[in-house]
């Protein structure tokens, strides 16, 4: 590994604890919301919708699939919009410290992949409480996280460069994943969806790891499609992202 | 002498907005109907070295480009033209807090911090108990930086400065927050520094004559002087005369 590279990872890594450690500081919850966000979007998905699209399920059943929905929903909007303002919320520190201006993205995706890592925890509790079975197959699930981190990170690199130059777009980004939302099947079966929609689900990146993380919940193993999909879309992602964001980083830093 | 630090013929041009930014401003701008932003020249055409180890000051009025010249050598800006030539490591925090988190700690910060001035995280915490007795914070180390006042930030941020010993420091008006007594050992402690170079933008020309040996002189971003402490104090008062 290159020192420039080493610098990188290692400033990442303090960003990332210093973030986890500040989040909750000043609330009496505190650690506890990371928890109920996802939690309660799942309690009011499955009392609005379980007549509905969970017919065919059991109740156990749907209110798993429905917070495994929610879970991966949650860490995908969460990092792109938190990592879109990575840079404006950081103006001072690029103007007056040098060092890779692309590190505060990596650090709040860092502190939020540690968040996502406890509710993914407390998604597995459910599933056992639930009576699912997770087997070998859960050693996948690094593999399917890593390709959310990533595109979530290529898509962060790019809102947090543009960002500076118009914060319009956190307001444009914010209609985007209200579209996404629907778009993503985190409350309803794909199969639901209209055929001529369907077959473009498989290319939801989104969509393909919430299906492969609901998969190795219930200790099943992925489609192959919701496994090499988000991993391969997301890497490429994350490369645009980078080549994008170190194109326009000395420009930013000053009008950061 | 060894060179540290050498710049030539640099000059440093941004883009100022010239009204709030606006859907309309941009439609225009995009249309062509007039430009959205001014250029400003907050340095031209400055040229100096600086040796291993020497203590020099910067000085000049309010956006006479001393800020900007301490960033270039520290590299997050860029100089539009010319040439900045920096051996060693250059390290500082130009503006005391910059880095920090309100609602960690001091030992907590010590690690941030410390992480963008190259310490490792096992070196911060051996080095904890001295930059925190040096600042005279050792009763502070869990309390939040938001019960801090600002001359105790600019404490803290000294002695993180102090224990990552860059090869050459900058300095933006540091200690201006900091009490006396505090501003006197820090003095004391930056002029023992021997190999350590010193660049130091300050409005105390009291501290700028203690502790520098040559000074360079900033006005509208030109280098009106550089030499001797003395003699470029002589010229900036009568200049402002």
């Amino acid at each position: 590994m290159s020192a420039s590279l080493r610098r990188v990872v290692r400033l990442a890594a303090a960003f990332s604890i210093a973030g986890f450690k500040a989040k909750d500081q000043r609330s009496v919850l505190g650690f506890l919301w990371s928890l109920l966000n996802p939690l309660l979007l799942s309690v009011m998905l499955f009392a609005v919708f379980r007549e509905s699209l969970g017919r065919g399920q059991t109740g156990a059943d749907y209110f798993l699939y429905v917070f495994a929905g929610a879970v991966v929903w949650n860490f995908f909007v969460m990092a792109t919009t938190v990592g879109s303002a990575s840079l404006l919320v950081r103006a001072e520190l690029l103007r007056n410290v040098a060092f890779p201006a692309e590190v505060p993205v990596y650090g709040d995706l860092g502190a939020l992949t540690l968040q996502y890592l406890v509710e993914l925890v407390a998604l597995f509790a459910a599933a056992l409480l639930l009576g699912a079975r997770p087997s070998w197959t859960l050693a996948l699930l690094p593999l399917v996280v890593l390709g959310q981190l990533a595109f979530a990170c290529g898509i962060a690199l790019v809102l947090a460069c543009f960002c500076v130059v118009a914060r319009d777009l956190q307001h444009v980004w914010a209609m985007v994943t209200r579209a996404l939302f629907f778009a993503t099947p985190v409350f309803y079966s794909a199969d639901l969806a209209p055929p001529a929609l369907r077959r473009w689900f498989v290319w939801n990146p989104v969509g393909g790891a919430m299906e492969a993380t609901r998969a190795l919940c219930r200790g099943g193993m992925p489609a192959p499609s919701d496994l090499v999909v988000p991993l391969a879309a997301g890497l490429s992602t994350l490369l645009a992202g980078w080549l994008v964001f170190r194109a326009a980083a000395p420009a930013i830093i000053e009008k950061a | 002498m060894d060179e540290v630090i050498r710049l030539r013929g640099v000059c440093k041009r941004f883009r100022l907005r010239t009204h709030r930014a606006s859907l309309f401003g941009a439609l225009r701008s995009a249309l062509g109907g007039g430009a959205s932003t001014r250029p400003l020249l907050a340095l031209e055409d400055v040229s100096f070295s600086i040796g291993r180890g020497e203590k020099v000051g910067v000085i000049g009025g309010n956006g006479s480009g001393k800020s900007t010249l301490l960033r270039l050598v520290a590299g997050i800006f860029q100089p539009t033209t010319g040439e900045v030539a920096v051996a060693g490591r250059a390290a500082g925090i130009l503006q005391a807090g910059a880095g920090m988190h309100r609602d960690l700690s001091a030992a907590d910060n010590a690690q941030l911090v410390g992480a963008l001035l190259d310490l490792s995280r096992a070196e911060v915490r051996r080095k904890l108990p001295e930059m925190l007795a040096f600042a005279g914070l050792e009763s502070f180390a869990h309390a939040p930086l938001r019960d801090f006042s600002f001359g105790m930030i600019q404490r803290l941020a000294f002695s993180l400065l102090r224990a990552a010993a860059p090869e050459v420091l900058l300095l933006d008006e540091l200690l201006s927050g900091a009490d006396e007594a505090f501003g006197h050992k820090a003095a004391a402690e930056l002029a023992a520094a021997g190999d350590q170079t010193l660049l130091f933008a300050s409005h105390d020309l009291g501290l700028v004559r203690r502790l520098c040996t040559r000074t360079l002189l900033l006005q509208h971003g030109r280098l009106v002087a550089f030499g001797p402490t003395g003699e470029v104090l002589a010229r900036a008062a009568a200049l402002s005369a």
